[in-house]
């Protein structure tokens, strides 16, 4: 399934993205590996369940795999 | 000791030896597949032979959650009664994960329903209740020990080879039904291989017969705590057997595992020491989600298991076998009585390949679920069931099995006009909705009275039902008159405007909807799902 939905990559909607990054790292930098990515994956599981737009989860996703290949 | 006593059915010498004849329809096969097919085509008049290798019935209780689509059909052909009165009800399931429960959940999504959600019954009881009723039609001939060894065909038939006790023959037919599972000898006999993929995993059964006060629900556990097991579930059936399923890996010495003192302690683990058991049946399994490409290769037509396979969570293999038959019966009977074109057997194949890609992606899906392939998914699975435990958006995400649905039928070629969102759409199967009053001959659902022929509804109106039934050959059903409806909810779930109605398939698919009864529009889409366009 691939997402057609268009995403705002280009605009800065967090209030404070610096403390919300900051808190990301603490959260997860103390952890063992597998507990972290089990932090991540609940988190992406939330958020996704938050957004509940399976088109805009879709372009998400492949956005974030694009990412990685850039 | 068991708790069934196999019947052994009794072998003839067949005539076929002396006399060579021709047959309309034989089905190879006698498991429950092949059975409903027998009695599916018996009850529209058509008669066939069944060529089945054995003498009794499946041996283990193999295919045992029989589901609520499937209860209807069985009921549609006058043999589910049986079937409930020695099943096991049940509508719910319980989700464990290490050593707590997580969630329930309810399968029974329309109380209006006739069926529950799923019964439990062994095969075994499934099989000899529909041999029965096969018997009972004077319309299936039911060959024992008669395996087919061979197979050739021609445009207009095709030809089997039959070894028995006392020779070999030659039987040829109009068409030939496989229904000899997995291992079908006519699919190897004509070269057609399976698209699909293997799981490299071993499961053990173990039936045992125990005296439990346990409620009758589905059990299924995520790495317990009380075993090395990855997985494992466990059901009620009938006479106190109770299915105890668990996930071994792929490693495995399969006959020390098999030995009862490697058994035992895995049993004693999730039932406790102190529940007494007996052994009924011990298998290990592995399973494939595969299929043919296709399921009509010229006068041979494949249905259940020897057409396509799932793995075991969600209870979609003998159910959807049945549901091939429900779709196929009408559209043979149909063709060999002169009512239709023979492109109207393609539509099985399209329709009902729809179907088995469903259950292979669900079951696919749940397998992947269960049985993760690397420590990431793994990691992604236990954070789904950690976030489940508390929080019930989680739970979609858990799949231990999604459980065996009708299939609607939503690209099929058959699909005629439509006019709303609301309602059951073109391609879905009526809902068993309760009548409110009881109807003609105690009817108390509106399955009961579709039967298994043509039918219109109608949503009011002052259609004459006698000359509308002669000139369309449908079964007439109007809303308020023959089909009580004082609430107006069957007229809300058809989605039909006053003086609306909808043609319904002989397998109790809606085919079209319209704003108002035109009986020229009506048969022509008859005629042109009788008369499909070949391709």
């Amino acid at each position: 399934m691939s997402g057609t939905a268009k995403l705002e990559m280009d605009t800065i909607r967090l209030g404070n993205a610096d403390a919300f990054y900051e808190r990301l790292i603490d959260t997860v930098q103390h952890m063992p590996e597998r507990d972290a990515l089990k932090t991540m994956v609940k988190l992406s599981l939330i958020l996704a369940n938050q957004v509940g737009d399976d088109d805009v989860l879709a372009a998400a996703l492949d956005a974030a795999v694009a990412e990685n290949q850039a | 000791m068991g708790t069934y006593a196999y019947p052994k059915y009794t072998y003839s010498r067949p005539t076929e030896l002396d006399q060579p004849d021709h047959k309309q329809v034989v089905i190879v096969g006698g498991g429950l597949v092949g059975l409903t097919m027998a009695l599916d085509l018996a009850k529209r008049g058509i008669g066939s032979t069944i060529f089945d290798d054995d003498d009794t019935v499946s041996v283990g209780s193999r295919s045992i959650c029989q589901a609520k689509r499937t209860l209807e059909i069985w009921d549609r052909l006058g043999v589910a009664a049986p079937m409930m009165e020695k099943g096991v009800t049940w509508n719910e399931g319980h989700v464990f994960y290490r050593d707590e429960k997580l969630y329930e959940f309810n399968l029974q999504d329309n109380p209006d329903s006739k069926f529950p959600a799923f019964i439990n019954l062994q095969q075994y009881y499934c099989e000899e209740f529909l041999v029965d009723a096969c018997a009972a039609t004077g319309l299936v001939d039911l060959r024992w020990c008669h395996k087919v060894t061979g197979i050739s065909q021609g445009d207009t038939m095709a030809t089997v080879t039959v070894e028995t006790p006392d020779g070999t023959f030659s039987q040829t037919c109009d068409w030939l039904i496989a229904a000899d599972g997995a291992r079908s000898e006519v699919r190897r006999q004509m070269g057609l291989e399976f698209d699909g993929q293997v799981f490299e995993d071993h499961f053990l059964i173990a039936d045992v017969i125990m005296e439990s006060d346990l409620p009758p629900v589905r059990r299924f556990w995520f790495d317990p705590v009380w075993g090395p097991e990855q997985s494992a579930l466990m059901h009620q059936q009938a006479d106190n057997v109770w299915r105890l399923d668990f996930q071994l890996g792929w490693d495995i010495d399969k006959a020390e595992e098999m030995k009862e003192e490697n058994v035992i302690p895995r049993v004693k683990r999730m039932i406790g020491d102190d529940t007494p058991f007996e052994f009924e049946w011990v298998s290990i399994y592995t399973f494939q989600c595969r299929t043919l490409d296709k399921y009509r290769h010229g006068r041979v037509l494949f249905i259940g298991d020897a057409a396509h396979q799932v793995s075991p969570f969600g209870a979609r293999g003998g159910n959807g076998g049945v549901q091939d038959v429900d779709n196929l019966g009408w559209k043979l009977a149909a063709v060999l009585k002169g009512d239709a074109d023979e492109a109207l057997i393609d539509t099985y194949d399209a329709e009902r390949k729809a179907g088995a890609d469903e259950n292979i992606l669900n079951s696919t899906r749940a397998t992947d679920f269960i049985t993760p392939k690397t420590p990431v998914s793994e990691v992604f699975r236990d954070a789904v069931l950690e976030l489940a435990r508390d929080h019930a958006f989680a739970r979609s995400f858990v799949n231990s099995g999604r459980l065996s649905l009708p299939k609607h039928l939503d690209q099929s070629p058959l699909n005629g006009a439509d006019i709303a969102e609301d309602g059951i759409r073109p391609g879905s199967p009526v809902p068993a909705y309760r009548l409110a009053d009881a109807a003609d001959g105690g009817a108390t659902h509106m399955i009961d009275l579709l039967g298994d022929r043509f039918a219109i509804v109608i949503a009011g109106g002052e259609v004459d039902l006698a000359t509308m039934s002669d000139d369309t050959g449908a079964k007439i059903l109007v809303l308020g008159r023959n089909l009580p409806d004082p609430d107006g909810r069957l007229q809300a779930g058809f989605g039909l405007p006053d003086g609306g109605c909808a043609l319904i398939r002989p397998d109790q698919h809606v085919a079209a909807r319209w704003n108002q009864v035109n009986t020229v529009q009506i048969k022509q889409t008859m005629q042109n799902i009788l008369q499909p366009v070949a391709g």
